[in-house]
C-alpha cells in the first residue's frame, strides 16, 4: 500500500470520524481554556447586554433616499431654469430690441420734423428694454462717430431732451422749435452726416426745447450718458475758455440758448451774455440772430 | 441563543460553558499567543452578544461562533503579517497548560507526541491549520468548513490533505 493511499485513508477517516487516530492525538494536547477573569468579563458583558434594551436592528436600507435625491435634483434644476428663463429671454431679445429701436431711430432721423411735431407725450421706456440696448447703442454710436471724422457738436439737447421731456412737454412750442431746428440744421449743419444725426435723434420725440435749462444739464441716466456724443477737440478747447454757466447754456437748443442770452442781457449780465453769444456764434455761425443780439460784440 | 436574545442570561451561560474551551483553543492555536487569544476570545463573544437579535435557528450555534472568530482571526492576520518564528512557537507551547493527571512513565513519550503535533500545527500555513482546527476542535464537516472559510470543498479537502501529510512527516522524523 503506497503512502498516498495511506494518506487518503487517513484523510477519509479524519473527515468521517470524530475520534480518528489524529483527532485522538490532538485531544492529548494540552487543553487551554480561558481563565476565570476572562470568563467573568464575558459573562458580565452578556448580562449587561441582556439588561439593556435590545439593540435596534440594523436600519433597513432606505430605498427612497436615492429617489428623493433624484427628485430634489430635478426640482432644483427646474427651479433654476424657471428663474433663468426670463433673463435668458431678455438676453436673447436684446439684439432684436436694439435692432428695432435702431430702425425706429433711422426712421425718426429721416423725418425728425414729423416726429417732433407729433409731440408724443413723454413716455418712459421700460427699464428692461432701455438699459441693455444702451451698451449696444453706445458701441454703435462710437462706430458711427469714428467713421465721421470731424463730427460736429452733438445735437444740442440730445441728452437733455430725454430728461426734459419727462418733465414738461409743450406740444405747440415743441412743434415750432422742432421746425426751426430742422431748418437750422438744413442751413447750418450741412456737414452733419446722417450717421451723426442718428444718435442725436434718438431722443428727438421729446420736445426738448420746451424744457427748462436746469434739468437739461443733468445727465441723470446711463442712457443719457450713452447718447451723449463726445465733443470734437476744437469744441473742447473752446469749452475751456468759457465759464461753466456758458457751457451749460451751450447744451440748450439754439432757440432756448438765444432766449437765455436775451434774458441775461435784460438782467444786465452783459458780459455773460456776450460770452454766451460768442460761443453761440462759433457753434452756429449761420444762425439768424435776433436784432437785439446782432449788435452785441 | 434564541432564549438569550429574549433576555435569558442563563441560556447564555449554558452556551458559554459548552463552547468556551473549544473556542478558546481554536483561537489560541490559530493566533499563537495568549494575549491575542484572550482579546479575540472576548471580542468574539462581544460580537455574538451584539448580534444576538440576528441569530437564526438554521445556523448551528458552533458554526456561527466559529465564523465570528474566523473573521476576527483573519483580520488579525491581515494586520500582523509576520508569522511566529519557531522560538515564539516554543514559547507558546510553554504557556500551554499540561494536564496533571498524566502518569509519570508516559509523560515523556506523550509529551514528545504533543510537542511534535504542536510544532507542526504552528508550522502549518494558516489556511491549512485553520481547516484542521475547525475539524478537530470545532467538529465541523467538510461542507461547513468550506462555507465558513469561503473556500470550495475541494480546496478545503486539499488543505486538510497537506496538513495531514505534514503531520505524518513530522511524526516520522
Amino acid at each position: 500500500m503506497s503512502g498516498d493511499e495511506n494518506l487518503e485513508r487517513e484523510l477519509e477517516s479524519f473527515l468521517r470520524e470524530d475520534d480518528s487516530r489524529l483527532a485522538a492525538l490532538y485531544r492529548k494536547l494540552p487543553r487551554p481554556e480561558p481563565d476565570a477573569a476572562l470568563d467573568a468579563a464575558v459573562l458580565a458583558m452578556a448580562r449587561r447586554a441582556a439588561a439593556a434594551p435590545a439593540p435596534r436592528p440594523a436600519p433597513r436600507r432606505r430605498h427612497w433616499l436615492p429617489l428623493l435625491g433624484a427628485a430634489a435634483t430635478v426640482a432644483l434644476a427646474v427651479g433654476i431654469a424657471y428663474r433663468l428663463a426670463p433673463q435668458l429671454g431678455n438676453q436673447r431679445g436684446v439684439p432684436a430690441t436694439s435692432g428695432a429701436s435702431d430702425a425706429a431711430r433711422r426712421e425718426e432721423a429721416q423725418a425728425p420734423a414729423a416726429t417732433t411735431q407729433a409731440a408724443p407725450p413723454a413716455r418712459p421706456a421700460p427699464p428692461a428694454a432701455v438699459t441693455p440696448p444702451v451698451e449696444t447703442d453706445r458701441r454703435q454710436l462710437q462706430k458711427v462717430e469714428n467713421a465721421a471724422a470731424p463730427a460736429p457738436a452733438p445735437f444740442p439737447g440730445a441728452t437733455d431732451a430725454t430728461a426734459a421731456a419727462a418733465k414738461a412737454p409743450a406740444p405747440a412750442a415743441a412743434g415750432r422749435v422742432a421746425a426751426n431746428r430742422e431748418a437750422e440744421m438744413k442751413k447750418s449743419a450741412a456737414a452733419v452726416s446722417e450717421s451723426a444725426a442718428a444718435p442725436a435723434s434718438m431722443s428727438a420725440p421729446a420736445p426738448a426745447a420746451a424744457a427748462p435749462a436746469e434739468p437739461a444739464l443733468r445727465v441723470g441716466t446711463p442712457a443719457g450718458n450713452a447718447f451723449e456724443a463726445p465733443k470734437p477737440a476744437k469744441d473742447r478747447a473752446q469749452d475751456h475758455a468759457y465759464s461753466a454757466a456758458v457751457l451749460r447754456n451751450s447744451r440748450l437748443y439754439p432757440e432756448s440758448w438765444i432766449a437765455e442770452i436775451q434774458r441775461l442781457l435784460r438782467a444786465g449780465r452783459r458780459e455773460e451774455a456776450r460770452q454766451n453769444l460768442e460761443l453761440f456764434r462759433s457753434k452756429y455761425p449761420d444762425y439768424r440772430l435776433p436784432e437785439d443780439l446782432r449788435d452785441l460784440p | 441563543m434564541l432564549a438569550y436574545a429574549q433576555g435569558d442570561v442563563r441560556a447564555f451561560e449554558a452556551l458559554y460553558a459548552r463552547s468556551r474551551g473549544m473556542l478558546y483553543r481554536f483561537i489560541l492555536r490559530s493566533v499563537g499567543d495568549r494575549a491575542s487569544a484572550d482579546e479575540l476570545f472576548q471580542e468574539t463573544w462581544s460580537r455574538l452578544v451584539a448580534a444576538r437579535e440576528r441569530y437564526r435557528v438554521e445556523a448551528k450555534f458552533t458554526t456561527w461562533l466559529l465564523q465570528i472568530a474566523h473573521n476576527l482571526i483573519v483580520d488579525t492576520f491581515r494586520r500582523t503579517r509576520p508569522q511566529a518564528d519557531p522560538d515564539e512557537t516554543e514559547a507558546v507551547f510553554r504557556t500551554l497548560d499540561a494536564p496533571e493527571s498524566e502518569r509519570p512513565e508516559q509523560y515523556l513519550s506523550e509529551f514528545e507526541q504533543r510537542r511534535r503535533l504542536q510544532l507542526v500545527l504552528d508550522e502549518l500555513p494558516p489556511a491549512q491549520r485553520e481547516a484542521f482546527l475547525l475539524r478537530v476542535e470545532g467538529g465541523l464537516g467538510l461542507e461547513a468548513i468550506a462555507r465558513l472559510t469561503g473556500a470550495g470543498q475541494e480546496t478545503v479537502k486539499s488543505r486538510l490533505r497537506y496538513a495531514l501529510a505534514k503531520i505524518r512527516e513530522k511524526f516520522a522524523e
